[in-house]
């Protein structure tokens, strides 16, 4: 009991420093838009930044899960490859003109069971979450190039699932609503469900957590599981948005999501998470691309300037977070 | 009751991917229907099927001849061999015939676009093995990576062990960086040939390969692709450009569409950004290019990947896509046949086909001509390429078709 207690309060403290940080974000944020609207006069306006943010979306989406596998201090870098091969399912399915919805279950399945095998290696075969989702990803990559004998999946899209990844509802493009709908479903979970506290306080400190009477093999499926759901999700909107599932689809993607977490103020070492942040950093990450394409800078120096301004951001927040040690 | 939760599921991921691999025998599930049509007339075998294939890669030809004016740079006559002649069929047969050519084919990646080149050299096998009766042992190995070029050193190294014949390499390497183990290849009694690069930007004979099978990128991609603009804009327009990832290629295909551009004083680029060659990054930056010029007339991608996303990218903004008379004209470029469908669909403008199955079918003529026959080739070869537009769609598109419907039946 004490040490679960222990552990809550530490997590308050950090949560209350995370609360800083995303302040620190904002204000970047903020920054960008106020210098950009001077720069650039279509920049602020509302279809540039709903154009941004449904270009975030896929990160964002993928972003969410990866905050909770990262919060438990494990890494999920089988993501992208994930978004490849439940857009597959889907899309193949759907080529041989099987309904949508037992499709679209078998690709959330796909995701889900792949994550949840990665969960399996991390625990019951102690693998480091590093090495078994680097494996599923190679893995995963190569049955995509079998499976598509390397010709894009295409010829699939149907009304109905043209709306996932196309439609507008209420003038908002639909992957964009999903992404508020699994924002607010996963910040519940996280933050008021016993899931999500185990989540935090296994990070913190994986033994007090057993000790405490968690079941932590069961805890870390669940949480790989999850991260494969959301990047099914990320990659079934994407193979609708995109017309057709590429085997190579998602490559690149995993790294984009640990990045926008890690602005967001997600510790790499585990016990410190927020899905704010997350969703800050994978917008922050299409901001920067728009403002730089926006102004016509030369694509050679797109990728420095890029890089420049993510350490920027995260440099700026370890600042303030040392100065507010020193006051502690 | 957990242990046996888990362990139903630990049975559920295993069935799972023994169904996945099962799934890759099934094939291409694009076109099943015209694969099936077409490997019937292939099974038909002897003359008449050769002969259409041989026909099919003349009319390619000579379009892209008809379309692109300045076709000095196609010096191949692909496809054109006189099949049927007994006499000549008989005295190659007779130098030929039982013994075996040990081929290594090496792309950088595998991909739609090698898997069509390496169809065109199925092709050509298929028919020398017909009428020749020489045999064709075949390997493939593409690096994991785009860029992993020391894998596909390590890859020319083995098969220069393996004693094989020729290897047939494209590589996203550097020329002056290939060369030594090219020169190792050579040693060991292994012929390199190169395919799909551009050979113009280096000087050829400088790299330790016999022939360099190949289309001109600047003359015969980027340049169409200027000269499309000019002619379909008249000479007035802003264009926006989508490149891909910086090496080779893509430095040749700019170059010949830039220089082709200056030519029009109306003409100006008035955005570049990169697209990295897959269709998201391309439909990413032609969204954001858009919003700060909304009144473009022209996208070039430099590739169909990147075009198709500018497409997306234009839909979704509620511009026009060009239909003839106005609108926003899209072109990309490589010829593969999800880029035709989009053409025949009216959302791709054009593209440029720039002779992929006639690389592949050219390679292996050549390999043939000059390691069996003792023919002298030239450094570089460049097959025809033409500028694809909904006028002329149907020929690469069927011909593109029939190659992928090629397997291979040369041993």
């Amino acid at each position: 009991m004490n040490n679960s207690n222990t552990t809550a309060l530490e997590a308050t403290i950090k949560k209350n420093k995370i609360d800083r940080q995303l302040i620190g974000l904002v204000i970047f944020v903020a920054a960008i838009m106020v210098i950009m609207s001077i720069l650039s006069p279509s920049f602020l306006t509302a279809s540039n930044l709903t154009n941004v943010l449904r270009q975030s979306v896929f990160i964002m989406l993928l972003g969410f899960g990866m905050t909770f596998v990262l919060t438990t201090g494990g890494i999920d870098l089988s993501v992208g490859v994930v978004m490849a091969l439940s857009g597959g399912m889907t899309g193949w399915l759907l080529s041989f003109n099987v309904n949508i919805v037992p499709a679209l279950i078998a690709g959330f399945a796909m995701g889900t069971l792949v994550g949840a095998g990665n969960g399996l290696m991390v625990t019951k075969l102690r693998i480091t979450p590093f090495i078994a989702t680097l494996a599923t990803m190679s893995i995963g990559r190569g049955v995509m190039y079998v499976w598509t004998n390397s010709i894009p999946f295409r010829n699939y899209m149907v009304g109905g699932f043209r709306f996932l990844g196309q439609g507008n509802v209420l003038g908002l493009q639909f992957p964009i609503i999903v992404a508020i709908i699994a924002f607010i479903v996963l910040q519940f979970v996280f933050r008021k469900t016993r899931f999500g506290r185990h989540v935090t306080a296994f990070g913190s400190n994986n033994e007090s957590a057993k000790i405490s009477g968690i079941n932590t093999d069961r805890l870390q499926i669940k949480v790989y599981a999850l991260s494969g759901f959301m990047a099914a999700l990320s990659g079934i909107i994407l193979a609708s948005r995109l017309e057709t599932v590429h085997p190579e689809m998602g490559k690149g993607y995993e790294l984009d999501a640990i990045a926008a977490a890690i602005i967001g103020g997600t510790s790499l070492t585990g016990g410190k998470g927020s899905l704010i942040g997350t969703a800050l950093g994978a917008f922050i990450i299409y901001l920067i691309s728009n403002a730089i394409n926006l102004l016509n800078v030369d694509p050679d120096w797109e990728t420095i300037v890029k890089g420049i301004l993510i350490l920027v951001v995260v440099g700026v927040e370890f600042l303030s977070h040392s100065a507010n040690k020193r006051k502690l | 009751m957990k242990k046996t939760q888990l362990k139903l599921a630990v049975l559920v991921v295993v069935v799972l991917m023994v169904a996945v691999m099962a799934l890759t025998g099934c094939g291409n599930a694009d076109n099943p229907v015209d694969s099936t049509d077409n490997a019937a007339t292939t099974d038909a075998g002897g003359d008449a099927a050769a002969d259409t294939n041989a026909d099919s890669g003349d009319s390619a030809a000579n379009a892209g001849a008809d379309n692109s004016g300045s076709s000095t740079t196609a010096s191949a006559g692909s496809g054109s061999w006189m099949w049927g002649d007994a006499a000549w069929e008989a005295a190659v047969r007779s130098k030929v015939e039982g013994q075996t050519l040990k081929i290594g084919f090496t792309p950088p990646a595998a991909s739609e676009f090698y898997d069509i080149i390496m169809h065109g050299a199925y092709s050509m096998m298929n028919e020398l093995h017909d009428h020749f009766g020489v045999n064709f042992e075949f390997e493939f190995v593409a690096p994991s990576e785009h860029d992993a070029v020391e894998s596909q050193i390590a890859t020319i190294e083995n098969w220069a062990t393996k004693e094989f014949d020729v290897v047939l390499v494209c590589t996203a390497g550097d020329f002056d960086s290939m060369n030594s183990v090219y020169q190792k290849a050579n040693d060991a009694g292994t012929a390199i040939y190169l395919f799909n690069m551009p050979a113009e930007l280096w000087d050829e004979n400088s790299i330790n390969m016999v022939s360099c099978i190949s289309y001109n990128n600047g003359l015969q991609a980027g340049a169409l692709a200027g000269e499309y603009a000019a002619e379909k804009l008249n000479g007035e327009g802003k264009i926006l450009f989508i490149s891909g990832n910086d090496g080779h290629w893509t430095a040749a295909r700019k170059q010949g569409f830039e220089d082709t551009i200056a030519k029009y004083p109306g003409l100006s680029i008035v955005a570049e950004q990169r697209g990295e060659y897959v269709r998201d990054k391309g439909m990413a930056a032609a969204e954001n290019m858009l919003q700060a010029n909304p009144d473009v007339n022209f996208i070039y991608g430099e590739n169909e990947e990147m075009a198709q996303g500018a497409v997306q990218a234009i839909e979704a903004m509620g511009l026009k896509l060009w239909d003839g008379t106005e609108g926003i004209i899209v072109v990309g470029a490589d010829g593969l046949v999800s880029g035709y469908e989009q053409i025949s669909n009216g959302m791709l403008t054009a593209t440029v086909d720039v002779g992929h199955v006639d690389m592949g079918r050219e390679a292996i003529r050549s390999i043939f001509m000059h390691e069996m026959l003792g023919y002298t080739l030239d450094k570089v070869t460049n097959v025809p390429a033409i500028l694809v537009d909904a006028d002329n769609v149907a020929i690469p598109d069927a011909y593109a078709k029939w190659a992928l419907s090629i397997e291979p039946a040369f041993n």
